[in-house]
């Protein structure tokens, strides 16, 4: 029987009512009374009762933008796990350091573009040499422990490259830790200057060190502007990481779905064996996953590095369980439903707490809740998981 | 050809992550053997061998191609080497390796200039690995004693001068003695009457233990005495100065009947006996003498490679012997061995001194969790990364309940009392044992409500699922606004310890657990409850359930096992064990601090699990040893213990999934022992 | 000198003994199939024969040259296709992909887009539902995918496991009588069926299959007289 038939079928026995159905679940009772707690919080910090509201529409546009970048960097992480785990059925749970391997190595690329001068005299260069060299040292360490740590184990029963993936996670972080020290190393400050002729709108913002404006500074400009009455900060930054990240999505999606090795791809995460039969050499397809995975994270690592202006052996841990959260919310396989979970997840983390009053420092915590809340009402994710037939 | 090559490759990438980490150049000031090796150039050397060795094992070859083999690997390790130090004369590496604090040649070149100090730094790689070449074509008996003793001098040599207190050399003289004459002395003349070798055994002992009581009596022992050896002051033969001439001989007669029954005895407990007994005599030997230097080297690799060449085929006619014996006779063994190892753990404080009474009781704590974590993972199959969350419900639960908070003073927080308010107000102080059973229990429910919205989810999932609430909790925990209950960041602090107030029977026993000894007991106590409880699980209903979950849950569930109920056994029970050393944790360290209940713990319990065997609690108590007690005495190594960690689970799940005291052994050695 | 040449095959599938020493030849242009009841190990032959399962021990040559060793892809290339048990198309691809996927291994792209329009031709059905995912087609039209997949890698020796399973007799019919077309231009086939029936009417020689092992060979017209056969697979007298 075909996966959509099976699907067709299981929808059948479902019983009719969502709410009678959640009734009868009471973890999904309890989960669902406190989402509506939060709902309710959060519509009284919105709406303007007494006054004010507590929570500003300029508040939020400014953070929906971070959040629209951030979560675009959690995008390009998840899309690595969600091409794994079609693939393979497994969480890559290295895929945080093989981020932070991009990162890093993209670090010593920039560094090195500005002490030869490279960064000052043609920073667009410079900055495509250190995405590239993060993208590509990402590949590297992504084959690399696809080669030593997962590949011997291709039938083992699930539980051992779990455990193994997890071991070459804090390999990873350690190695890194040791050979590159662990203090947080920082980007330089990159200015990349476009539109002159927008100068005297900036009028005093756009004023570097010396005094001159050469135009809007796409990497380090922060600009303060006031947009259909809404007071914004605007960093071009984000809104450089936001395109540049859909251009590689879009870059993704296409590979995958128009070329023939992209074809492969799928006839592979669908059906291994069927695929060999036509002719497909396995391991290759499975490398080419892992390379790609790690090209899109090794570029996420370096935008990211770009707007934090800081890396660290550490840095990967974090994004790379929320980007599997955001590739659990989309459906785990799922393309477009990676893009869609790690943009998602960047907008309610940074939106949540200030809309329902708590602490930024429960940002996390919202991260992790949200992964609690998905995989109690819907594991299969929002847009539904793409899956093997072995193990679907 | 790249196959046989792999090993060097990957002891090649070892070697320079080793360099390039600045490890060696703190290994350089320690010395293994003092004045002659450095840690740095043994760590080198070692490395060199074994890729020698494995290079030319690999193809099996004869000697004079093996030789070859062992160059080409010594040439893999050490040419990158080679030109790590030509190219640090170009570039700066400081500002990439970042750890390096010393220039990569002062490290290598033996303090020579560069153009000598490469050319002997590379003949010796060629040289060593030629050796591990050789080595690898020899019989496999002469390499194996060979290697083995070598790394145990090594071992030895970089702990000597933390265990030379171990035990005072005039014990260990005498016990050895006992023991040995014990071994020895029942051959001559029962050798096959059991009970005639155990009697001999004691007579033999007690008579060693006679002479040793005239000699504490007539107070050759003490300070000052003729006979006083080393610089350790003895604990046994100090210990019972009064009845020394009936004490004494008692308990050497038991050392000795001990030593008897060693000759018959199951493979494991034979050669931990024979191994442990070995170790015991060089301590007692180093002891005697300050430093670890060339002398000692020798003397520790002589003890070693006789050790290795003789105790296999002795072990072998031990196990012969015990297979060989009736019920009854092997009931007594049992007995004893159970004897000794309670005696051994006992009195294990006494000798050992503070620091690695510290370092037990650490390790201790471990194999509660450890036990608890076997449960979940290696019986149940469940993949709980967030196990320090129940650890740290443990630990607040006792925190909040024993010292002044908002529960324990009725709902008010204790920084708004002032002095005096506090006493009457905070009426709610538990000692320490409710609380503690408060904390089990606490735990428990908190692995109950943990289990229950994840008992659908796929292994992969309920990983990071665990993690994610493991990390939750440590947030929520650390959280500034919720400091007047958590304390946030501080926790809490002055957290009493236990005291054990049975007064009304006897107005003397009154007992503060305030010293790290008394805290080892304690432990002692809680994890021998812990083995009890989980291995009486192991074998019954559930543990079965459990097991046949692991293996597969849909067929599980079809054999007609109750998913939920077994999932959520297993998470609640685990979750006690960890509260209940969290308990003692925070008691021990007189405070719950959040900082300490990181991931960080998860993974050590975890990992202390799967490479000592899922689902084997010995193999708990080796990895908890090995994972956590070695780093705490080989101090340089405590650095790298987490990239050992992930390095080690690893290989364990590519080469040796099964741990390293697989649960065959377990059952095999416990039905030898129940036969 | 055969096409295929199987000498003393013997495989293990997990821990089963599933060949214990299989012997037999499939000639050039021929059709030849292999019979017998379930779990008598014609799916593991066949798996062996493209490399999914290893070879215990025993030789499978091609032309001659040796193939048993090699990793799946490689033997696919050499020409050996097979459609599997159950179909096995990509459910998730469209039909389109699922008969490119078949040529995955071709190189001569022109001659790839003949052979397409070649298949659509012979199953006009396929090319109503061009773009559709392979998930929504019917059981018939699954099957003539799948063939039609296998046909677009150009086969030496197209490998056909139990074509017939699942499908309506009218089906059936159309299935079979493709393969005889087929094999009349020049496809060499080798066919694992259960339908012993109408397997041995479009075959050139049968070989009988029983737990690992072969019982009967021989003519397939002769085999279809025999009473043993008949009692055992074709369904009494």
């Amino acid at each position: 029987m075909t996966p959509i038939q099976t699907q067709e079928m299981r929808a059948r026995r479902q019983p009719a009512s969502a709410l009678s159905r959640l009734i009868r679940n009471p973890v999904q009772l309890i989960s669902a009374i406190i989402l509506l707690g939060l709902f309710l919080v959060a519509l009284r910090n919105v709406l303007p009762l007494n006054g004010a509201a507590e929570y500003q529409p300029d508040q939020f546009a400014r953070q929906l933008i971070f959040g629209l970048a951030q979560g675009s960097i959690y995008a390009l992480i998840a899309l690595g796990y969600t091409l794994v785990y079609g693939i393979l059925s497994m969480i890559n749970f290295a895929h945080g350091e093989i981020f932070m391997a991009g990162a890093y190595m993209g670090f010593f690329a920039i560094t090195a573009a500005q002490e030869t001068g490279l960064l000052a005299s043609d920073p667009v260069l410079a900055l495509f040499i250190t995405l590239l060299i993060g993208m590509l040292s990402s590949a590297v360490v992504a084959v690399l422990v696809e080669r030593i740590a997962y590949r011997p184990l291709r039938n083992a029963p699930r539980l051992v490259p779990l455990i193994t993936a997890i071991g070459a996670s804090i390999a990873l972080q350690q190695i890194f830790l040791r050979l590159f020290g662990a203090s947080t190393r920082r980007y330089p400050d990159v200015g990349w200057f476009v539109l002159p002729n927008a100068c005297p709108a900036l009028g005093t913002q756009g004023l570097d060190d010396t005094g001159l404006c050469r135009g809007i500074d796409l990497i380090g400009g922060r600009y303060d502007v006031t947009v259909i009455g809404l007071e914004l900060r605007i960093l071009p930054i984000h809104f450089l990481v936001f395109a540049l990240s859909l251009a590689l999505m879009i870059a993704l999606w296409l590979y995958v779905h128009r070329t023939k090795s992209g074809k492969a791809m799928r006839a592979v995460a669908e059906d291994r064996n069927t695929a060999a039969l036509m002719g497909v050499n396995v391991d290759r397809v499975i490398v080419t996953t892992f390379i790609l995975g790690g090209l899109l994270a090794g570029a996420g690592g370096v935008l990211y590095a770009l707007y934090n202006q800081q890396v660290s052996p550490f840095i990967g841990f974090l994004p790379g369980i929320k980007a599997f959260t955001a590739a659990v919310l989309g459906g785990i396989g799922n393309i477009p439903g990676a893009m869609f979970g790690g943009l998602f997840l960047g907008v309610v983390e940074t939106v949540a707490p200030s809309m329902l009053g708590l602490s930024s420092q429960l940002k996390d915590v919202i991260a992790f809740g949200l992964l609690v809340m998905v995989l109690i009402f819907r594991p299969q994710g929002i847009f539904g998981e793409v899956l093997s037939s072995k193990r679907g | 050809m790249i196959r046989a090559v792999r090993p060097a490759l990957y002891i090649s990438a070892a070697a320079l992550l080793l360099v390039l980490s600045g490890v060696l150049v703190s290994f350089q000031e320690r010395q293994v053997v003092a004045g002659a090796v450095s840690l740095n150039a043994a760590l080198i050397a070692g490395l060199v061998l074994a890729a020698g060795m494995l290079t030319a094992g690999r193809l099996r070859v004869r000697s004079g191609m093996a030789v070859l083999q062992g160059m080409i690997a010594g040439v893999i390790v050490g040419l990158p080497l080679v030109l790590l130090v030509l190219l640090e004369r170009l570039i700066d590496l400081r500002f990439v390796f970042a750890n390096l604090t010393q220039p990569v040649g002062a490290t290598l070149l033996f303090s020579l200039e560069l153009v000598p100090g490469l050319l002997v730094f590379f003949s010796s790689c060629l040289l060593v690995g030629a050796l591990g070449g050789f080595l690898s074509s020899v019989s496999r008996r002469t390499m194996r004693i060979t290697v083995f003793s070598l790394a145990a001098t090594v071992v030895v040599g970089l702990v000597a001068d933390q265990l030379d207190s171990v035990i005072a050399p005039v014990d260990g003289l005498f016990i050895g003695l006992a023991l040995v004459f014990g071994y020895v002395g029942s051959d001559i003349f029962g050798r096959d009457s059991f009970w005639m070798r155990l009697l001999l055994g004691l007579f033999n002992g007690a008579a060693i233990g006679f002479v040793a009581g005239l000699l504490a009596a007539s107070g050759g022992l003490v300070e000052g005495g003729g006979l006083r050896l080393g610089h350790v002051p003895p604990a046994i033969m100090i210990l019972v100065p009064g009845y020394s001439l009936i004490i004494l001989p008692l308990i050497f007669g038991i050392l000795g009947a001990l030593g008897a029954l060693m000759r018959t005895t199951p493979r494991m407990i034979s050669t931990f006996v024979h191994y442990g007994g070995v170790l015991v005599v060089i301590l007692t030997l180093l002891a005697l003498r300050r430093g670890f230097d060339t002398f000692d080297a020798v003397m520790v690799l002589a003890i070693s490679a006789w050790a290795f060449n003789t105790f296999p085929w002795r072990i072998e006619e031990s196990v012969r012997q015990f297979n060989g014996l009736t019920v009854v006779q092997r009931r007594v063994v049992r007995v004893a061995v159970y004897c000794a190892t309670l005696l051994i753990l006992v009195f294990a404080p006494a000798f050992l001194g503070q620091y690695m009474t510290n370092v037990l009781n650490l390790v201790g704590l471990y194999i509660i969790m450890g036990i608890g974590l076997n449960i979940v993972v290696g019986n149940a199959g469940l993949l709980d990364l967030g196990y320090v969350a129940f650890f740290a419900i443990g630990a607040y639960t006792i925190g909040l309940l024993t010292t002044p908070s908002i529960l324990t003073c009725g709902g008010v927080p204790p920084e708004a009392l002032s002095g005096e308010l506090v006493l009457t107000t905070c009426t709610g102080i538990m000692n320490f044992w409710q609380a503690w059973i408060v904390a089990i229990l606490a735990s428990g429910v908190g692995g109950l409500l943990l289990g229950t919205p994840v008992l659908r989810l796929r292994g992969d999932y309920l990983a990071i699922v665990t993690l994610g609430f493991g990390e939750i909790i440590r947030i929520m925990l650390r959280y500034d606004d919720f400091s007047p209950v958590f304390g946030a960041a501080q926790g809490i602090a002055n957290i009493p310890r236990p005291i054990l107030d049975l007064t009304t029977l006897n107005p003397a026993w009154y007992f503060v657990f305030d010293s790290e000894a008394s805290m080892y007991y304690l432990i002692l106590a809680s994890i021998l409850v812990a083995i009890f409880v989980a291995s009486h699980l192991g074998n019954s209903r559930i543990g079965r359930a459990w097991r046949a979950m692991r293996a597969d849950e849909d067929v599980a569930q079809a054999m007609g096992i109750r998913l939920a109920r077994a999932k959520l056994l297993a998470f609640t029970i685990g979750a006690a064990f960890a509260g209940l050393g969290g308990a003692l944790s925070a008691t021990r360290l007189f405070g719950a601090y959040p900082d300490s209940f990181s991931l960080l713990v998860s993974i050590n319990v975890l990992s202390l699990v799967i490479i000592g065997g899922m689902g084997s609690i010995p193999g708990v108590v080796l990895g908890a040893f090995i994972l956590i007690g070695l780093p705490e005495v080989l101090r340089e190594l405590s650095d790298y213990r987490l990239l050992a960690f992930g390095v080690l689970l690893v290989y364990t799940m590519l080469v040796r999934p099964q741990g390293l005291y697989p649960v065959r052994y377990w059952q095999a050695s416990a039905q030898a022992l129940s036969r | 000198m055969s096409l295929l040449e199987v000498e003393h095959l013997h495989a293990t599938y997990e821990t089963i003994v599933a060949l214990r020493d299989i012997s037999f030849v499939v000639g050039q242009g021929e059709i030849v199939t292999l019979i017998g009841s379930n779990g008598a190990g014609k799916t593991t032959t066949l798996n062996t024969l493209c490399g999914l399962t290893p070879a215990r021990s025993g030789s499978i040559r091609l032309a001659g040259e040796r193939i048993e060793a090699l990793p799946p892809h490689e033997i696919a290339r050499r020409g050996v296709i097979q459609s599997p048990e159950g179909r096995k198309i990509f459910a998730r691809l469209s039909v389109l992909e699922n008969l490119e996927m078949g040529a995955f291994s071709r190189r001569d792209n022109r001659a790839v887009k003949r052979d397409l329009e070649d298949v659509l031709g012979r199953f006009p059905r396929l090319r109503e539902r061009l773009h559709q995912p392979g998930g929504t087609l019917s059981g018939g039209e699954q099957q003539m995918l799948a063939i039609g997949r296998a046909l677009m890698a150009k086969p030496r020796l197209l490998l056909l496991d139990e074509p017939s399973m699942g499908l309506a007799p009218i089906f059936v019919r159309d299935v079979f009588e493709s393969l005889v077309a087929l094999n009349k231009q020049g496809t060499t086939i080798l066919l694992v069926e259960q339908n012993a029936h109408m397997a041995l009417m479009i075959a050139h020689r049968a070989y009988v299959m029983q737990t690992g092992l072969i019982t009967h060979s021989g003519d397939a017209k002769v085999l279809r007289k025999d009473p043993a056969i008949i009692r055992a697979y074709l369904g009494g007298a």
